[in-house]
């Protein structure tokens, strides 16, 4: 770095494990003070917002699902929910319980891949899922038949499990029968249980980072836990639709990172599933609520490494309510609403694993998609992951280098960060100036 | 799903990366009965769902160890565990996918959930250019791991009826 002196310490841990795509992370400290914390995703943008202009609106949602492999759901979520407004088509309510029903299959899936193989091994000491496997092979086993039953579901709705084909705009391009659904309630069943398990288990952990007086923004609804419905709300009084986005929430170019930060009114916050939590426990279902009162820990929590926790309460949401659906689910008579296309613009923000998701379409009068814009959750909680690395390295900075660096990357795990998704590896440099 | 399957991992649109993809459609067009051919993309975890409830499985991927182009790995589990680091791409590649075939398979035998018996085919890569057409070599490499396949499955139809 520039004007670094030559005695200046670097550490460097190659290749930051467990997080999704690549980035590195420089800490520099000079005389016991943290300098500056960047969080540098170098992975080249990946443009889909050019190159989704000049298509059809019908391939917008086989072309964002490509964006991740973990969330492609999401982005068809939101892609579906923006643009159906242009064109002035209602969605019917059993379309809308099976689109309800591939989000929980993705919570599910993305969810139980970061409690049992990402996050976990920090907590008991592992270097990754597969070390702590050999300890703990029966709770391994259960995350993996947990992720399976996902899987399952998503394969059953979405044509298979990853990059699923079957959403489009005006609803499916094929709906599955009841009794398609129904063999899947004996796992659903299993997996309730399985995830109660996990909740207990994930509550035991020991969280130690420091307790942060977060902005949590989030959907809110009146009527579901939100994943596609519900205003975009804050705890600190914001309450605003899709549409007014843009006027609070502003994207801002970094010099040391390809993926945008966004802010609200230029400040960092907090999406995902702790701000959902917060934000919408009314919404829990009654045996999540049963559960989590019984585990000790109260709302709001205030350590990002509650985000396990918090994810194991939605996976419980998520199967729960997916059995609901299932049991009071008629196949509609058309898989999808047949669309007219006709020029206008229109936004949504749907909650993907990770948190908020914003699209915005413009689109002309024959259906050619002119303008994109997408606000993946990684982006957003950047400057909070900076921030809370800002108040942690302080409580650590007179230990090894190699126990500041592990704090740190559990820090940035606990966000389970889609560094694909924000534009990926991450690398932690930390330079020590001296005084 | 039959208990006998031939899975293929890799991408189509990755140069030699697409080789075991590959194999797997040209098995498919021989419409054989009795067992499974799946194209599985970049797998990771989901290749264990994929070998749950088999009892022979063959999985086959391209591989970057220091071999010649077009060359092919036979690997049969558990006998030869010990190799399945081989199966890792090189450290120094970037990668984004922390959870590949040697890994799954790591974990599938921790877990003791591997069918009993499993072989995995790795045909070493010279280039995984985004657009770029696979390998003459690496091509050509796929009409010798279709035989040995086509071969294995036919011993196995052996086995079975015995």
């Amino acid at each position: 770095m520039p004007g670094k002196p030559n005695n200046a310490r670097t550490i460097k841990v190659n290749m930051m494990a467990r997080v999704e795509g690549e980035g590195a992370l420089h800490v520099t400290v000079c005389d016991q003070e943290v300098q500056d914390v960047q969080l540098r995703i170098f992975e080249p943008p990946r443009f889909f917002e050019a190159f989704l202009q000049g298509r059809h609106f019908s391939e917008v949602p086989d072309i964002v699902a490509r964006i991740c492999g973990i969330c492609p759901v999401a982005y068809q979520m939101s892609a579906v929910h923006a643009l159906e407004p242009i064109f002035g088509i209602q969605i019917p309510q059993s379309i809308q319980l099976l689109r309800r029903l591939l989000y929980c299959a993705e919570w599910i899936e993305s969810h139980v891949l970061h409690i049992y193989m990402l996050h976990a091994p920090d907590f008991l000491g592992y270097e990754s899922g597969i070390e702590m496997a050999k300890d703990y092979p029966d709770i391994v086993k259960r995350g993996l038949r947990l992720k399976k039953v996902g899987n399952q579901l998503l394969t059953l709705l979405g044509g298979r499990s990853v990059h699923p084909v079957s959403v489009k705009v005006g609803g499916f391009s094929r709906v599955p029968s009841k009794r398609e659904l129904e063999t899947l309630i004996d796992d659903l069943l299993w997996a309730r249980d399985a995830a109660v398990e996990t909740i207990r288990w994930t509550t035991g952990f020991e969280f130690s980072d420091p307790e942060q007086d977060y902005t949590f923004v989030a959907l809110r609804s009146a009527t579901e836990y939100p994943m596609n419905d519900g205003l975009v709300a804050s705890n600190r009084g914001l309450e605003i639709p899709a549409v007014d986005f843009e006027q609070y929430f502003q994207e801002k170019q970094v010099t040391y990172s390809n993926a945008l930060h966004c802010l609200l009114n230029g400040q960092s916050y907090l999406a995902g599933p702790l701000a959902r939590l917060h934000l919408n426990y009314e919404q829990l279902s009654p045996l999540v609520k049963d559960v989590l009162s019984t585990t000790g820990l109260s709302l709001p929590f205030k350590r990002v490494s509650q985000g396990i926790v918090a994810r194991s309460l939605e996976v419980l949401h998520a199967i729960d309510e997916a059995l609901d659906i299932i049991q009071q689910y008629e196949a509609p008579n058309d898989a999808a609403v047949s669309v007219t296309p006709r020029a206008g613009i229109s936004m949504a923000v749907t909650e993907a694993p990770r948190g908020l998701l914003y699209h915005r379409y413009q689109v002309n009068e024959d259906g050619t998609i002119q303008a994109v814009k997408i606000v993946p959750p990684t982006s957003q909680n950047q400057r909070q992951i900076e921030e809370d690395l800002r108040a942690f390295l302080p409580h650590v900075l007179d230990r090894p280098d190699e126990e500041v660096a592990l704090g740190c990357e559990k820090i940035v795990r606990s966000y389970d960060p889609c560094i694909s998704c924000a534009t990926h590896f991450l690398t932690l440099h930390i330079h020590k100036l001296p005084a | 799903m039959n208990t006998k399957r031939v899975i293929g991992l890799g991408n189509l649109y990755a140069g030699d990366d697409a080789v075991g993809i590959l194999v797997i459609r040209k098995l498919q067009a021989l419409h054989l009965p009795g067992v499974d051919m799946i194209e599985a993309g970049l797998a990771g975890l989901t290749l264990l769902d994929l070998l749950e409830g088999a009892k022979h499985a063959i999985v086959v991927d391209a591989v970057q160890s220091d071999l010649e182009e077009g060359a092919i790995i036979r690997l049969e589990i558990p006998q030869d565990q010990d190799q399945v680091t081989r199966l890792s791409w090189d450290s120094a590649t970037p990668s984004t996918h922390s959870i590949g075939l040697s890994e799954a398979i790591t974990l599938g035998m921790t877990l003791g959930i591997l069918p009993e018996q499993l072989t995995i085919i790795g045909i070493e890569l010279a280039h995984c250019t985004t657009n770029q057409p696979i390998s003459r070599k690496v091509f050509a490499a796929t009409e010798t791991v279709l035989a040995s396949i086509v071969e294995d499955l036919r011993k196995m139809a052996c086995t079975n009826s015995n």
